[in-house]
């Protein structure tokens, strides 16, 4: 226990005064001549005896109101975890002072020993537990200092910057309340204080003076992943520890939300915020004090966009890539329709660029909007297209147009790269297929080598005709292992009749690297024991069981789509469903089965239902299975065609899109996303062929950073905000711009409150204490700082006291008495 | 008188000094109101004729009167006291108690005396005094001469109180002393045991007198007026007892109430009047509602 007035404590002395008082003061009886005494003796003694015991308990109840008011006006202080110790102490006291009084009398009263034995026993229990809760709260505390009232505090000052304290409540962001809450928590603190301020970095560096403090405090935003606050009062009470000054106290103004809590098993800070550690050397106390700024739960009302799902990071300029998502509503809101809009930048090519020290972005245009209905605790899908991609970085964002409290999950950013195909390589037994699967490709394959499209093209708009840089290269599959597929981006394998393991395993690699593997399946081998036997079957995902044939008049297997959006689906410009693949009957085909897990079936034949063309991604790479060959091989295409998707005529052309769009899809393919989550390091190619070595990157609050190259790759890692990162380098022929996106993942942002218990768990029961506003926290941080006031609870033992005193005394019922015959 | 002035205030001693005076107004206002002396006795001396009324003794039909006025007219006559009278009081150091310092019971009891006396002689009866603590300490012979009055006021005067209430000596010793059946007239606290106290009496009583017992106590002996913390001291005893006196007032009144209830019943028992009195009631008022009782009983 503690004092603030310690020196008040000397008013105890004055208990001397009743004492002093009922032995000197004793007021002596009256003599009078009384010849009917035998009448008053036998009841004299009784009452004499009472009379003596009350008389003592009265000098008691002087005593303890002495004693009482002494330790009121000396405030006793007890740490907030131990009030209910002392207050139950106190409360057992009191009963037990009762219970004395009640035996007293029943003493006085001339009543069974048994009952007043009785009573005086639980009088005595009740003593002792008294005495035991009491001792317990003065045992515990006997060796804290407090320090003096007014002396300096070494006070750390941690502040959530999850992304849910972006929420407004009363048109003030959770961080703008935590902000203030901060400043007045400053104010009151004394002069000489060190004051840390634990933002984004949660490093603890202490500031000698306020001023400092706020600026660091003006640094402070709301970050895009949930802080893990118990690592941050872990790191602040190491520093505290480490101060020369008594007084340390720590600050959390947090939202409350689970996700800052989480990872809380294990924790080391009741360890850490104990008063004596492992050795049982003394430990100087640290105040904990949670400030709660959260908002309560039954005024949260928020819409919120899930996670973005896009069917591809890149495509071919003029492509086009489905984003898929969900509304959510939370608990508060109603049904209500929500409007979400995709908006996608123009592109400029002087933007970005500082002007007046703010970022000048392009402008955007709103391209596509849907309209869900949504109710409370309910989501809806919502499924947008970005069309007719320009070539080079597409920068484009997600809204909810209905504003609600929280804005940060009301908007996804998305950046799509179109670009030009790379090389692409067709490996292929007979030199006539070769030629005819790269003339389809790019018509121009066979004519000359044409020159790869330059940067410049990039400024080209999105209704110029598709365009494929380089012309494809056609080898041998015997030579797979000779040529240098470091420079190609797409391989489609065609048809091969068998394959080395070698040749597989290279193959494999290529595609781990980031490749693009198109393997068409045909005539070549013979059975399916030939595929197991060769280096094929690692190629395959799932089991090549026979080949199924159909009489050329059975027009009754066809293809099917099974999902309905893949970036493939893209070159056509009907919905894949409409496309009439039933005109375009197949005879023969392998039948594949036993599909490994993580493979994704794009088309099946009619009827048997079997896998006719299948994805499956590899390291970073991707590749796709056809099951049928496509176009028709040379040496079946006369005598005994596997489909009738492949014709010379004009109307053969849902195959051919087919294959050129899975082509432009594996081609397409980056090795590296362009879409982040917080604190994901970002890596872009950088072909220094194609691309500046040295980039300005303007982050999305609008700092520059300068970016340099290094291994054909530009990375950045400290991708702490939501939104667009845009790169800008200069090549001779003038500006590049990249860039890429980050979002905050939807779970950081989720605002479930955590739980009491998860909290004791964290930071020990006893160890802190929650404050909901400026009233709270300046009677908890009194009550931190200096221990919870016992004076009210002292004053109330007080009043009761001087109630018992006055009917001992019996000044309450004297007048009644006397008015009795 | 003179010793009554001594051991008393001025106030006191002034209404004292009229004891005589005060004596004939009640005895002569009793007559003269009442025109009947409760002492109806054997010989009679002719008072008035009444109307007989059913229930009346037929041989206490006056003939003559009714041979000339043909009514039937019963004979009333005043008694002739043919019994002897003794005032027997009681002297103990308890008797001179008083709250008030107005009465003590001791003159509470003279005057008492005084108006029996007067009352006695006025009917010619004789009277005597006897007066006692532990044994008798005191006796005057009984006469029916106006001048006894004069002797009893004198013998009064004189008392001092002193010694412990003994009922049972001194009512032993009384008993020797009588001749004849006589009316005994006990004036006393009775401050001892209850048992014993009614035992003597009633042996007065069946030695065939006629006993009237005087039960007088002060004020406070009844109300019990003391507040807060005092020291009882017993004039008799010697003994003291310190007591709250807010706490033990009801329990002694209810004491003191059984005591006197528990000597009227044994007095009543043995057909013995018990006239409980205390120095707060007015003598005169006590001794006229007890003679007009009395005379209702005869």
């Amino acid at each position: 226990m503690t004092f603030l007035h310690i020196s008040l404590l000397l008013g105890t002395i004055v208990v001397s005064a009743p004492i002093l008082l009922h032995l000197l003061g004793r007021r002596q009886p009256k003599p009078v001549l009384f010849p009917a005494i035998r009448f008053v003796r036998e009841t004299a003694i009784t009452a004499q005896r009472g009379w003596s015991v009350k008389r003592w308990l009265l000098l008691a109840l002087r005593i303890l109101m002495v004693l009482a008011l002494a330790l009121a006006l000396a405030s006793p202080r007890v740490v907030s975890g131990l009030f209910a110790n002392t207050l139950t102490g106190g409360v057992f006291g009191i009963l037990a002072l009762l219970t004395a009084a009640v035996a007293s009398v029943l003493w006085g009263g001339r009543r069974s020993k048994l009952a007043v034995v009785s009573v005086a026993l639980l009088a005595l229990a009740l003593a002792s537990a008294a005495a035991y809760f009491l001792s317990a709260t003065w045992r515990s505390q006997e060796t804290v200092a407090l320090g003096s009232a007014d002396g300096p505090v070494i006070a750390a000052i941690i502040i959530d910057t999850s992304p849910t304290m972006a929420y407004k409540y009363h048109n003030v962001t959770r961080m703008e309340e935590a902000k203030e809450m901060a400043r007045w928590l400053m104010d009151r603190l004394p002069v000489p204080s060190q004051i840390a301020i634990v933002g984004g970095d949660g490093g603890v560096r202490v500031n000698q003076d306020r001023l400092s403090a706020e600026r660091q405090l003006e640094r402070v935003v709301v970050e895009g992943k949930a802080t893990h606050l118990p690592d941050r009062i872990s790191a602040a009470i190491d520093t505290l520890r480490k101060s020369e000054l008594e007084r340390r106290e720590i600050y959390v103004i947090t939202d409350m939300r689970e996700n800052a809590w989480k990872n809380v098993e294990g924790s080391d800070i009741p360890a850490k915020l104990g008063l004596r550690n492992e050795s049982g050397e003394q430990l100087p106390k640290i105040l904990l004090q949670v400030i709660d700024v959260s908002v309560p739960d039954r005024d949260i009302k928020n819409w919120s966009l899930s996670q973005l799902r896009l069917s591809a990071d890149s495509a071919l300029p003029g492509g086009q890539v489905t984003l898929n998502a969900e509304v959510h509503a939370s608990k508060g809101t109603g049904n209500e329709q929500i409007l979400c809009e995709l908006a996608m930048e123009t592109q400029d090519r002087r933007l970005p660029a500082m002007r007046d020290g703010k970022l000048a972005v392009p402008e955007s245009k709103l391209i596509d909007r849907q309209l869900v209905q949504v109710s409370a605790e309910g989501s809806a899908p919502i499924q947008m297209t970005v069309k007719q991609l320009a070539e080079g970085t597409n920068h484009a964002v997600l809204r909810l147009s209905r504003p609600d409290p929280l804005e940060l999950d009301n908007i996804y950013y998305v950046t799509i790269e179109a670009r030009t195909l790379g090389q692409t390589l067709v490996f292929a037994d007979s030199q006539r297929d070769g030629q005819l699967v790269a003339l389809m490709l790019d018509p121009n394959a066979l004519t000359a080598a044409q020159p790869a499209k330059t940067e410049g093209s990039s400024d080209s708009s999105a209704n110029e005709p598709i365009v494929v840089s380089q012309a494809p290269m056609v080898e041998p599959i015997s030579r797979i292992g000779q040529v240098d597929l470091a420079k190609v981006t797409h391989i489609v394998l065609y048809n091969p009749k068998t394959l080395t393991a070698n040749d597989a395993d290279r193959l494999l690699s290529w595609v781990d690297g980031g490749g693009g593997l198109f393997l068409i399946l045909g005539p070549g081998p013979n059975s399916q024991e030939e595929i197991g036997a060769s280096g094929l079957v690692n190629l395959i995902p799932g089991a090549i069981k026979r080949q199924s044939r159909r009489a050329s008049d059975d027009v009754s297997v066809v293809l099917s789509p099974v999902i309905d959006n893949h970036p493939i689906w893209a070159i056509f410009e009907r919905p894949i469903q409409e496309i009439p693949w039933v005109n375009y009957p197949v005879f023969r085909h392998w039948d594949l089965e036993s599909l490994q897990a993580g493979t994704t079936e794009l088309m099946r034949f009619t009827g048997s239902n079997l896998p006719a063309m299948v994805e499956w991604s590899r390291g970073q790479g991707r590749m796709v299975l056809m099951t049928l060959p496509y176009p028709e091989p040379s040496a079946t295409a006369a005598t005994q065609p596997w489909s009738e998707l492949f014709t010379t005529s004009a109307d053969a052309w849902p195959g051919f899109a087919l294959f050129v769009g899975t082509s432009r899809y594996l081609a397409s393919h980056n090795k590296h996303p362009f879409n982040y989550s917080i604190d994901s390091a970002a890596i872009l190619e950088n072909s220094s062929s194609q691309y500046p070595k040295i980039y300005e990157l303007f982050l999305p609050q609008g700092d520059t950073v300068r970016l340099e190259a290094s291994d054909e790759l530009v990375s950045y890692a400290f991708t702490r905000q939501p939104g667009q990162y845009r790169l800008k380098g200069l090549r001779a022929r003038g500006p590049v711009m990249r860039g890429f996106s980050v979002n905050i993942d939807r779970e950081e942002m989720s605002l479930q409150r955590v739980p009491e218990s998860a909290m004791d768990n964290t930071l020990g029961k006893s160890n802190y204490s929650i404050a909901k506003d400026k009233e709270d926290v300046q009677s908890s941080i009194g009550e931190g700082r200096y221990g919870r006031d016992m004076a009210p609870f002292l004053l109330v033992i007080l009043a009761m006291l001087f109630m018992a005193e006055q009917t001992m005394s019996s000044r309450f019922y004297a007048s009644t008495k006397r008015g009795n015959p | 008188m003179v010793a009554v002035e001594q051991y008393l205030k001025p106030e006191l001693a002034s209404q004292i000094k009229r004891l005589d005076l005060r004596a004939q107004l009640v005895v002569k206002g009793f007559l003269q109101g009442i025109h009947a002396s409760p002492f109806h006795g054997f010989s009679v001396e002719f008072s008035e004729h009444r109307r007989y009324s059913h229930g009346d003794d037929p041989k206490d039909i006056d003939w003559l009167a009714y041979a000339k006025t043909d009514r039937y007219y019963v004979k009333k006559f005043e008694a002739e006291t043919n019994i002897t009278g003794y005032i027997v009081m009681d002297t103990s150091e308890s008797m001179a108690y008083t709250f008030r310092q107005q009465l003590t019971k001791f003159d509470y009891c003279v005057c008492l005396s005084a108006a029996l006396t007067y009352l006695m002689l006025m009917q010619q009866d004789p009277i005597g005094l006897v007066t006692f603590d532990e044994k008798i300490r005191a006796s005057l012979y009984p006469r029916s001469r106006r001048s006894q009055f004069a002797a009893i006021l004198s013998q009064l005067s004189k008392l001092k109180t002193s010694g412990k209430t003994h009922l049972a000596g001194p009512l032993k010793q009384l008993l020797a002393m009588l001749r004849h059946r006589s009316l005994i007239m006990l004036m006393s606290d009775l401050l001892s045991d209850v048992e014993s106290t009614v035992d003597s009496i009633r042996m007065l009583k069946h030695a065939g007198h006629d006993v009237i017992v005087f039960h007088v106590l002060d004020e406070a002996e009844v109300t019990f007026p003391f507040k807060g913390l005092v020291q009882l001291n017993d004039p008799e005893s010697g003994q003291s007892v310190s007591v709250n006196a807010d706490d033990i007032g009801n329990e002694y009144r209810e004491n003191i109430q059984k005591f006197r209830d528990d000597l009227k019943r044994g007095c009543s028992q043995a057909r013995i009047d018990y006239v409980p009195l205390d120095t707060s009631v007015p003598y005169d008022k006590a001794l006229t509602e007890y003679l007009l009782s009395r005379r209702n009983r005869f």
